[in-house]
């Protein structure tokens, strides 16, 4: 047994920050108001992801999941290290979207189609908790294995504004969904941009009215069930990557910020909101390596260690997002200095793929159906 | 990252798991686990566990060849300790010893304290306490004013100690004094081996909130030790201390975690039938939530606990989540005590009252008041969040 990240997973981590350091400033970015005092010292901006950077998160995701499973292999916690760092910055890419497509172009028959077009890929999936309305309805063609047409609303999809096409996926027949392929420039659709709380994020919703969409695959509610699965971890994998990136900056600030003479981190209350958000971070670090180690070899990492590690996440990273934002003092309210755009991303990845509430409920449902106690725990 | 045990590790497990379930105390596994509550008779049951521990080999297991140890890794002591708390079994009778004041002497002791104090100690024929914090020094340890003065033949001690676990049923204790003046602070400390018959040593028992006498006052006026008394080098006393507190920060932490865990395993199945089988606490949303908390955060708890062992394995150092880890497993604690009065309902309220859940009448109210003390001993939450933002974070300079 050994519970620390590997010389490669240590590598694999620089190698990530050095692609991440120096980004462009997204075109989301806001003007300073002329003549405000500049902003100085910590500032966040909406970032801009490279094709470089997205060619290697493509190409990982596939050297990843390509991988024989066995026990002790180190793909899933790979994947979940390139999130966490990825959830550093308020990058305009969802690259957990790109991960997920990833892992569904190699583990769906038909879906190989997907691999070009990774780099401009929008998804929804229904587990995702972005819809408020009932999903879209498919409605087979002649040919009841050939392409058909869906109609209906996707209430919030990020990225699907940069995107060139959308994978989703729909309910085909009473207790079963597919996967489609829409071609966005359709002119059966419209796509509108709605103001979504992650402001680096272009999001929209989108209507479709018998819009034609090819169909990668029906029936596969297993699969889906295994993406939400994935989409927890790699979202719990951001909301580490957001909160540790909040308590590093909290924690220079408070090391040079002065009052009273002093540096307030020298105040033992700012020392303490540091040393609680330390905490929060390290529980949430040390679930989630856990989940993604501790089933390494065994697929799918289980539904209730994956939605324990989730609602946990919920919890502390909105914690360490709110104290790291009042560290700040009124600086951090301000809009160009950036904080909150970390802090609405935090917000958001509580909501996507299960909010606490919902991941609280697989382990207690997991509780209920297990009669045997000791075999409800997961343990390695 | 490899969360999977060899081949080794797998059978060492086996063969304790065994041997557990052929060595508990008649009726334990399958009974309340409730101790003896006459004192004396709970320290004669702790010894006898102890004893058969012992015997078995499990003792000592990382403690070198040489000095009666098996010379293993901390991940087979982390497989043992898991084992232990799985089959909840009683707690020996000098867990201070064999955790702490053992590995203390093996790093700082002479080849002559080690001789004469080592074996006993892995025995449980000799049961050890250790004196650090005095009533104007808790958490400030280094402002401790009770003295050893260098006299012709040895040592001359005079001073209080507080909160000395175990010291009315010790033999010896490893006690921290100023050998200096109060102003050198942590440069003028020493340690010494004090045997508790010494002429001059009182013991005053303390009762605490949980209605148990574990805690002891000294009294220590013209105690007279020889030279050979002093454990490390002179002035040396806080590296000795320090160290030593370390060590309990070490595997120790994990299995009060796995014992957190059982605990709530436990707290499940009551929340079942309490307050009443009509009316569980259990059909209440917010207990339910609560109840899946604490199940996260004991599993982060424990991850958190395997990583700093590996850290631990490969250079003795802990790393920066051993402070963390203290921190939430002391709140963990009192959240679970906490949620679990709040479970059973007015039946917690009285102490001698069979809630019909498997425990003994009055557990959950005794590990409501015990867990209190975890936020206290061995660095209280507040200087485990210094030590953090000082150590790790390096946001403190007060």
């Amino acid at each position: 047994m050994d519970f620390r990240l590997s010389d490669s997973q240590n590598r694999l981590c620089e190698k990530l920050q050095s692609l991440l350091s120096g980004l462009p400033v997204s075109d989301l970015a806001e003007p300073e108001p002329e003549r405000a005092a500049p902003v100085e010292g910590i500032v966040i901006k909406p970032t801009a992801a490279s094709g470089e950077m997205i060619a290697f998160y493509r190409d990982l995701a596939f050297e990843q999941w390509s991988k024989p499973e066995k026990p002790g292999d180190e793909r899933l916690l790979n994947i979940v290290l390139a999130c966490e760092q990825a959830g550093r910055l308020p990058l305009d890419r969802s690259l957990r979207s790109l991960m997920l497509a990833s892992w569904i172009a190699l583990n769906v028959q038909e879906a190989a189609i997907l691999k070009p077009l990774l780099n401009d890929l929008a998804v929804s999936l229904g587990g995702d908790d972005m819809q408020l309305t009932p999903r879209p309805v498919f409605t087979p063609g002649k040919n009841k294995s050939g392409p058909g047409k869906i109609s209906g609303k996707l209430d919030l999809v990020e990225g699907v504004m940069n995107a060139s096409h959308l994978l989703l996926d729909c309910e085909t027949a009473k207790h079963q969904r597919g996967l489609f392929l829409v071609d966005l420039k359709n002119d059966s659709l419209e796509r509108q941009s709605v103001g979504y709380i992650d402001r680096s994020r272009r999001a929209g919703c989108v209507t479709f009215n018998d819009t034609p969409v090819h169909r990668i695959a029906d029936n596969c509610s297993d699969v889906l069930d295994d993406v939400v699965v994935l989409g927890r971890l790699l979202t719990t994998a951001e909301l580490l990557g957001a909160s540790d990136a909040l308590l590093n900056h909290a924690c220079d600030f408070v090391r040079k910020r002065r009052q009273f003479d002093q540096a307030i981190g020298n105040f033992q209350s700012v020392a303490h909101s540091c040393a609680e958000m330390f905490r929060d971070v390290e529980m949430i670090r040390s679930l989630l390596y856990a989940t993604a180690v501790g089933h390494q070899g065994r697929g799918i990492p289980q539904n209730q260690g994956t939605a324990a590690a989730k609602a946990l996440a919920s919890e502390l990273a909105g914690n360490v997002g709110e104290k790291g934002l009042h560290l700040f003092g009124a600086e951090g309210l301000r809009w160009h200095r950036g904080l909150h755009l970390l802090m609405r991303r935090i917000k958001a990845l509580q909501i996507l793929f299960g909010d606490r509430a919902r991941c609280e409920d697989v382990i207690l449902s997991h509780w209920e159906q297990s009669n045997d106690p000791e075999a409800a725990e997961y343990v390695l | 990252m490899d969360a999977y045990e060899n081949e080794q590790q797998r059978t060492f497990r086996d063969r304790a798991r065994s041997w557990l379930k052929s060595n508990l105390p008649a009726g334990w596994e399958k009974g309340s686990k409730q101790e003896p509550t006459d004192a004396d008779e709970r320290l004669a049951f702790r010894l006898d566990w102890h004893k058969k521990l012992y015997q078995g080999g499990w003792l000592g297991l990382t403690w070198p060849v040489e000095w009666g140890g098996q010379g293993l890794g901390q991940t087979y002591q982390l497989i043992f300790n898991e084992e232990l708390a799985r089959h909840e079994t009683p707690p020996m009778a000098s867990w201070v010893g064999v955790e702490l004041l053992g590995p203390t002497l093996i790093e700082f002791g002479t080849t002559k304290q080690k001789q004469d104090y080592l074996p006993g100690v892995l025995s449980g024929d000799d049961i050890w306490c250790q004196g650090f914090s005095e009533p104007d020094a808790g958490s400030d340890l280094f402002a401790i004013k009770g003295t050893a003065r260098k006299i012709e033949g040895g040592w001359r001690l005079d001073g209080r100690k507080k909160w000395t676990s175990w010291a009315q049923y010790s033999k010896y204790c490893l006690v921290l004094m100023r050998t200096g003046s109060e102003k050198a602070r942590d440069k003028a400390l020493s340690t010494f081996i004090m045997p508790m018959d010494t002429p001059g040593l009182t013991v005053v028992e303390t009762r605490m909130i949980d209605g148990d006498k574990e805690e002891n006052e000294l009294i220590m006026e013209n105690v007279i030790l020889p030279h050979d008394a002093l454990v490390g080098p002179l002035n040396g006393g806080a590296r000795v201390v320090m160290r030593n507190m370390s060590f309990a920060r070490g595997i120790g932490t994990i299995e009060r975690t796995l014992i957190l865990e059982m605990i709530l395993k436990k707290l499940r199945r009551s929340a079942k039938i309490l307050p009443t089988p009509e009316a569980p606490a259990y059909a209440r949303g917010e207990i339910r939530s609560r109840l899946v908390n604490l199940h996260s955060r004991i599993q982060a708890l424990k991850y958190m606990g395997y990583r700093k062992v590996s850290e631990m394995e490969e250079g003795g150092a802990k790393g920066p989540v051993a402070s963390v880890e203290k921190l939430v497993w002391a709140e963990t604690n009192q959240a679970l005590s906490r949620l679990a009065m709040d479970v059973i309902g007015a039946g917690g309220l009285l102490e001698c009252h069979d809630l019909g859940d498997g425990t003994w009448p009055g557990y959950w109210l005794k590990e409501f008041f015990r867990s209190r003390g975890g936020a206290i001993e061995g660095g209280s939450n507040e200087i485990q969040k210094n030590t953090i933002a000082k150590r790790v974070l390096n946001v403190y300079a007060a």
